[in-house]
């Protein structure tokens, strides 16, 4: 499906080879007596430089997704390379040392970002102190994130004196800190007003521009989800939908974003049909492929069967459907 | 050293986080003051003891004599020669005996010489030279003695100054310008036998009086103040002695007589310290060793006069028992103490959770998060701990012990261990959980049950063994006895094993509650008792903490309660009645009349011969404590903790004729002297009194007589049958019923119209006494300061873990009270939710530590502190231990009041966002 609208120009990224890699990634819950599988198979490739969304239901897996991208989860199966780490073969002692230089993480709640004891500029150094930085290096580089995200006069206030969008910016500066990869964001903008969830987004999009930094967002917010080249649905534990967003120039000149959805196939060749689609063409159980030469048609079981030229007939009447031509595996 | 930093960086958490933390360092260091002033306070009553103990033993015990019997040439006995001879003697001491030593004196005593005239008796005379005496004598008639350079013709024996005391002078019928011809009695080992020829004369020439018989100096022998009478049916006797100068002693070997001499070592109690004894016990036993005792006469051998070593080693003994009790006082409120500093290192841990989280989210290792808690717990409990001690050792006095330092450190290791401990869980909690904010399912690890069930199996093999074995071990079978740490602590293990067993039984009562308040009205007790039933590890740690002090709680009041009363029925063993009086060997009381004094209700005379001659049946003869009582006056003034039983005949009032046909009927001890058949009842024994023997009957036999007679073998027999046998039967011993504000009477009646050295006792006088010695006055005062500190450090326990559980449960309290529940309806939640499994385990606690006492009634060695023969018995003070639940329950309201109060400052907006915020 494509979609056109004029407007902010979505980043197109530099795309540099994937940073992160998920292929067949499953995970199993324990809770009680249940057992839960958040993740069903999930495959996903990020490349570098690519500020991507992850949209989906509550309980579609994109959170447990996080988790483990962000080292703080192990895949039951399944195999996850980030920026050349297997994370799922890391050990816990690894994985402290994948968070701390590999990754950033913004969490949505702004008071769980930050240490309550410590100014804004140490929590920016807590990382790189942690990754046994220099102090002078750690001075300079706290001082280089503050001036990014504009506040270097409230670099000695601690988290109490600053507002919530304040807050969640120098959340992405301690995320930055250790110059990951990767930055992993969960709902950054959920506890946020429209201005101040905006000014946040546009720094996210300042940083994954200048800086080069693969960002994942895990968003509900349809404003966020619009405004990244890519948006990656989850349902069910698995990518179903993306959704690509490029500038084109319309034939007056002006500048347009086309948003193009694809289905997402796995490696093993399945993929899944938007909900909307289906419910539209009352696809159930299975469906009827027919290959053309340069695409593939999806029919309902029971459907007319398309002939040379005179398209599909309509749907939904066995008995006057003929046999269909026999053009291939089904 | 970046982890090292990182680890600093992250104690900045001190900024914002004061609160419990400064509570936490305030906990440590008063626990540490408290555990380092009780061994330098126990110091301090352990010297009082010794002290106490030297002051109650004979100056011939506490001191040390050098002592010699010799014909010696004169040369030898002169006073410069006599201090030489004695400082020879000592320079070989040990250097701790010699550091305890005050003075030295010597004393020179010759033969016996009999006087003539001897003006009331016959008199046999003794002279002593003694040195010491300046500050202990005023001379009140004549002059002090010297030595007469112008002697007489040599044909006539020489003179010899002498000075009697005024005392002996009123005695003996002596008096000052006396001259008397003194011939020596060759009944004396130092007289060689020789014929009735006079040796001397001695001149009378000064009177003196003895400022304090009972000074050191005098070293328990009053026979320089006294007359020593002897009494026949046709005669008296009188043995008195006499001052000479120390010059004439050379004369006194002159006239071919020997002497005795004795080095006194005078000690000074002020020296010696309890925990000197560990090196002056060996010296003194080395010494004995070295010098033979003083028991057989020996001429001319130095022999040692000392029973210092003996009393040491049983004060040693007493201290070690008080030692042994007292830790196990000491034991319950240390590991509540430990629960108590736990508790609040677990709410400091769960506080900073979130952050604790977050930091490793963003990269702290586990090892940098362990040592920033390190550094934490080692600045603040370490200092605190150090702070606790140097603030004992500033102000607490007493002689310094290591065990202070040592327990001050075991508080700052273990506190720092349980600092570091309270922040594992948030480490090993999943990220991802945390991330989520949920909390792991809680269920019952096998480990933990193993850990349980270990524990429980631990508290009973203590209690098996502690039955077994008793508190303490004697390893060297000295009386120095060790206490086993271990065995120590089970009245608190079994208070812990009763609580684990208790925290997985409760929910049963809970929930059987729970069904009758859902048949009742009212949403409280249900929504309480539901949660409780259904989530049983809520109160886990209150009732812990709860069942625990309650068991150490009511056994500390027992064993206070019975070592009372056990003290109280020592005094009536002891005494017999309120008052005791008991005239000195040889006098009579005919002449006090008790009943004169107001206040006095009842009076029992008796007369008492010790080592009286019993013959058996069979013919042989044993000592016995022979004691002809008026039993019916006995038993009217007699107590009710020991008041004996009397068979009907010793009470009818019979006089019998003491013939064998008529025999006087008697009350036989069991404990006879060894090799003596048992005798029984109905059997009959003669015994001698004046210059016969006289029949008696076995009535009954006993195994004591308590307040009659100390100790076995004993004839008792009523009075009115003996006293008509013989005119020597006279009353020489009373018991009087009276009050308190009797006493000062009756102590004057006994000085006034008494005998001298005639002993007047009071059960009161002697109860307070036993109370009041050192080692046994601290029991008592350990075991209540024990309790309050319990009490104490289970108040702060309680009201912690309560907080934390609050803490838990306001958000569920919060959504209830958005549903429309009342904040007096939540406040009733907590109280019930609390309060219900806390009251249900008070009993199982104060059921436990009752059973504790009674299964170690016999192992705990309290009988020490008893006086006497008096066995330790458990008390059950019903009353007592309803006192204690009720403060009990009053620490729990307390508690929970507090708790409540602190969870209702959180805003149910703040309560509702926990988990978010």
């Amino acid at each position: 499906m494509t979609t056109t609208s004029p407007g902010v120009a979505p980043d197109t990224g530099t795309a540099a080879g994937p940073v992160i890699e998920c292929d067949g990634l499953v995970k199993i819950f324990k809770v009680a007596d249940l057992e839960v599988v958040a993740l069903q198979g999930l495959d996903l490739i990020v490349d570098r430089g690519e500020f991507v969304a992850i949209v989906g239901a509550s309980g579609s897996g994109k959170s447990t997704l996080l988790s483990i991208l962000g080292g703080m989860d192990v895949p039951s199966a399944g195999r996850v390379v980030v920026d050349g780490h297997l994370v799922a073969e890391m050990d816990a002692a690894e994985r402290t040392g994948y968070r701390r230089s590999v990754l950033g993480f913004v969490w949505q709640q702004t008071a769980r970002n930050l240490l309550p004891y410590l100014s804004a500029r140490e929590n920016i150094e807590l990382p790189m102190l942690l990754e046994g930085v220099p102090r002078k290096r750690r001075r300079a580089r706290s001082a280089e994130l503050l001036e990014l995200i504009s506040l270097n006069d409230r670099a000695d206030h601690r988290p109490g004196m600053l507002s919530g969008g304040e807050q969640q910016r120098v959340a992405i500066a301690v995320a930055l800190a250790n110059s990951p990869a990767v930055l992993l964001a969960d709902e950054p903008t959920g506890e946020l007003d429209t201005t101040t969830a905006h000014e946040v987004f546009e720094l996210l999009r300042d940083v994954n521009r200048r800086l080069g930094v693969t960002i994942l967002v895990v968003t509900h917010d349809p404003l966020v989800s619009d405004q990244v080249s890519r948006t990656i649905a989850i349902r069910d534990g698995r990518t179903s939908t993306e959704t690509l967003r490029r500038r084109a120039l319309t034939a007056a000149g002006d500048h347009h974003v086309i948003a193009e959805e694809y289905a997402v196939l796995d490696r093993v060749g399945r993929l899944q049909l938007p909900r909307a689609q289906i419910d539209a063409l009352g696809l159930h159980r299975r469906v009827r492929l027919v290959l053309e030469p340069d695409h593939i048609e999806i029919w309902p079981d029971g459907g007319e069967q398309p002939d040379d030229g005179n398209g599909p007939g309509p749907a939904g009447d066995p008995s006057a459907a003929e046999p269909a031509p026999d053009r291939g595996p089904t | 050293m970046g982890r090292v930093w990182a680890a600093a960086f992250l104690m900045r958490r001190l900024r914002s986080e004061r609160g419990v933390l400064v509570l936490l360092v305030l906990l440590v260091a008063m626990t540490s003051l408290i555990v380092a002033a009780a061994p330098r306070l126990y110091n301090s009553v352990a010297d009082a003891g010794l002290r106490h103990v030297l002051d109650e033993t004979s100056a011939p015990s506490r001191n040390i004599a050098l002592t010699r019997d010799l014909e010696a040439a004169p040369s030898s006995l002169t006073p410069d020669a006599l201090q030489a001879q004695g400082a020879d003697l000592v320079a070989p001491f040990d250097p701790a005996i010699k550091a305890v030593v005050r003075s030295q004196e010597v004393l020179v005593a010759s033969a016996r010489f009999h006087v003539n005239p001897g003006p009331k008796y016959d008199t046999f005379v003794t002279l002593r030279s003694q040195t010491g005496l300046d500050r202990e004598t005023e001379l009140v008639a004549g002059r002090w003695p010297a030595r007469v350079i112008e002697q007489p013709a040599s044909e006539t024996p020489p003179v010899i100054e002498i000075a009697i005391s005024t005392t002996t002078a009123e005695e003996s019928g002596l008096a000052v310008g006396q001259l008397l011809e003194a011939t020596p009695d060759s009944t004396d080992p130092l007289a060689p036998i020789r014929g009735g020829e006079v040796a001397a004369q001695l001149a009378i020439v000064g009177m003196f009086a003895i400022r304090d018989a009972a000074a050191d100096i005098w070293y328990a022998d009053n026979r320089l103040e006294h007359v020593g009478l002897a009494f026949t049916l046709n005669e008296a006797t009188a043995f008195a002695t006499a001052l000479v100068a120390p010059e004439v002693v050379p004369d006194l070997a002159a006239l071919g007589l020997g002497v005795h001499i004795e080095w006194r070592l005078f000690l000074d109690p002020a020296r010696m310290d309890a925990g000197a004894i560990d090196a002056l016990l060996p010296a003194l036993q080395r010494l004995e060793s070295q010098f033979g005792r003083q028991s057989v006469r020996a001429t001319d051998a130095v022999l040692l006069r000392t029973d210092l070593a003996r009393v040491l080693i049983r004060y040693g003994a007493q201290r070690s028992a008080s030692d042994a009790v007292l830790t196990v006082a000491a034991i319950g409120p240390l590991a509540l103490a430990a629960a108590a500093i736990g508790m609040l290192a677990i709410l400091l841990g769960t506080r900073r959770r979130a952050s604790t989280a977050l930091a490793r989210a963003r990269g702290a290792s586990t090892g940098i998060l362990l040592l920033s808690q390190t550094w934490e717990g080692a600045v603040f409990i370490g200092a605190a701990a150090l702070a606790g001690y140097g603030l004992a050792v500033g102000l607490v006095p007493g002689r310094a012990s290591l065990t202070s330092a040592i327990l001050s450190g075991g508080i700052a290791l273990g506190g720092i261990a349980i600092f570091v401990a309270a922040v594992l869980p948030a480490l090993r909690r999943p990220l991802e959980l945390s991330a989520r904010d949920v909390t792991p399912p809680a269920r019952l690890a096998p480990r933990r049950f193993v850990l349980e069930a270990t524990a429980v199996g631990v508290s009973v093999a203590g209690i098996v063994l502690l039955q077994q074995r008793g508190l303490t071990i004697d390893p060297n079978g000295g009386g120095l006895v060790h206490v086993d740490p271990f065995l120590a602590a089970v009245p608190v293990l079994a208070g812990a094993a009763v609580g684990i067993v208790t925290t997985r039984l409760y929910p049963i009562p809970v929930r059987f509650l729970g069904w009758l308040a859902a048949h009742a009205r009212g949403i409280v007790p249900v929504l309480a008792l539901r949660h409780v039933a259904r989530r049983p590890s809520f109160a886990a740690l209150p009732i812990l903490v709860l069942l625990a002090t309650a068991a150490f709680s009511s056994f500390a009041l027992l064993v206070m309660t019975s070592l009372d009363r056990g003290q109280v029925e020592a005094s009536w063993r002891a005494v017999g009645a309120d008052y005791r009086i008991k005239a000195p060997e040889g006098r009579s009381l005919n002449d006090i009349d008790p009943t004169t004094v107001g206040g006095v209700e009842a009076v029992a005379g008796a007369y008492e011969l010790p080592s009286a001659q019993m013959r058996l049946e069979l013919g042989r003869v044993v000592r016995v404590d022979f004691v002809a009582i008026d039993a019916p006056g006995y038993a009217a003034v007699a107590g009710a903790p020991v008041a004996p039983s009397w068979p009907a005949e010793l009470l009818d009032g019979r006089v019998a004729a003491g013939t064998p046909e008529d025999p006087i009927p008697a009350i036989l001890s069991s404990s006879l002297p060894a090799g003596v058949e048992p005798i029984k009842v109905g059997e009959r024994v003669k015994v001698r009194l004046g210059d016969n023997f006289w029949s008696f009957r076995i009535a009954a036999i006993r195994p004591e007589f308590p307040g009659v007679v100390e100790a076995p073998p004993f004839l008792i027999t009523p009075i009115q049958s003996v006293r008509p046998l013989s005119t020597s039967v006279t009353t020489n011993r009373m018991w009087v019923r009276g009050t308190a504000a009797a006493g000062p009477e009756i102590a004057d009646l006994v000085t006034r119209d008494g005998p001298p050295s005639t002993e007047l006792l009071s059960r009161d006088a002697w109860y307070v006494q036993l109370r009041g010695e050192p080692l046994i006055q601290v029991i008592a005062d350990g075991f209540r300061l024990a309790f309050a500190l319990a009490a104490g450090y289970a108040a702060i326990s309680i009201i912690v873990a309560l907080t934390l559980t609050a803490a838990r449960r306001s958000e569920d309290l919060a959504f209830l009270r958005t549903l429309g529940l009342s904040p007096r309806q939540s406040a009733g939640i907590v109280v019930v939710e609390h309060g219900v499994p806390i009251l249900l385990s008070l009993l199982p606690g104060l059921a436990t530590g009752v059973a504790v006492a009674l299964l170690l009634e016999s192992t705990l060695g309290l009988d020490a502190f008893l006086g006497g023969s008096t066995r330790y018995r458990v008390v059950l003070d019903w009353g007592g231990v309803a006192s204690v639940a009720a403060l009990l329950v009053a620490v729990v309201a307390v508690a929970i009041g507090v708790s409540t109060w602190l969870a209702r400052r959180v805003s149910l907006s703040e309560a509702l966002r926990v988990g978010e915020a």
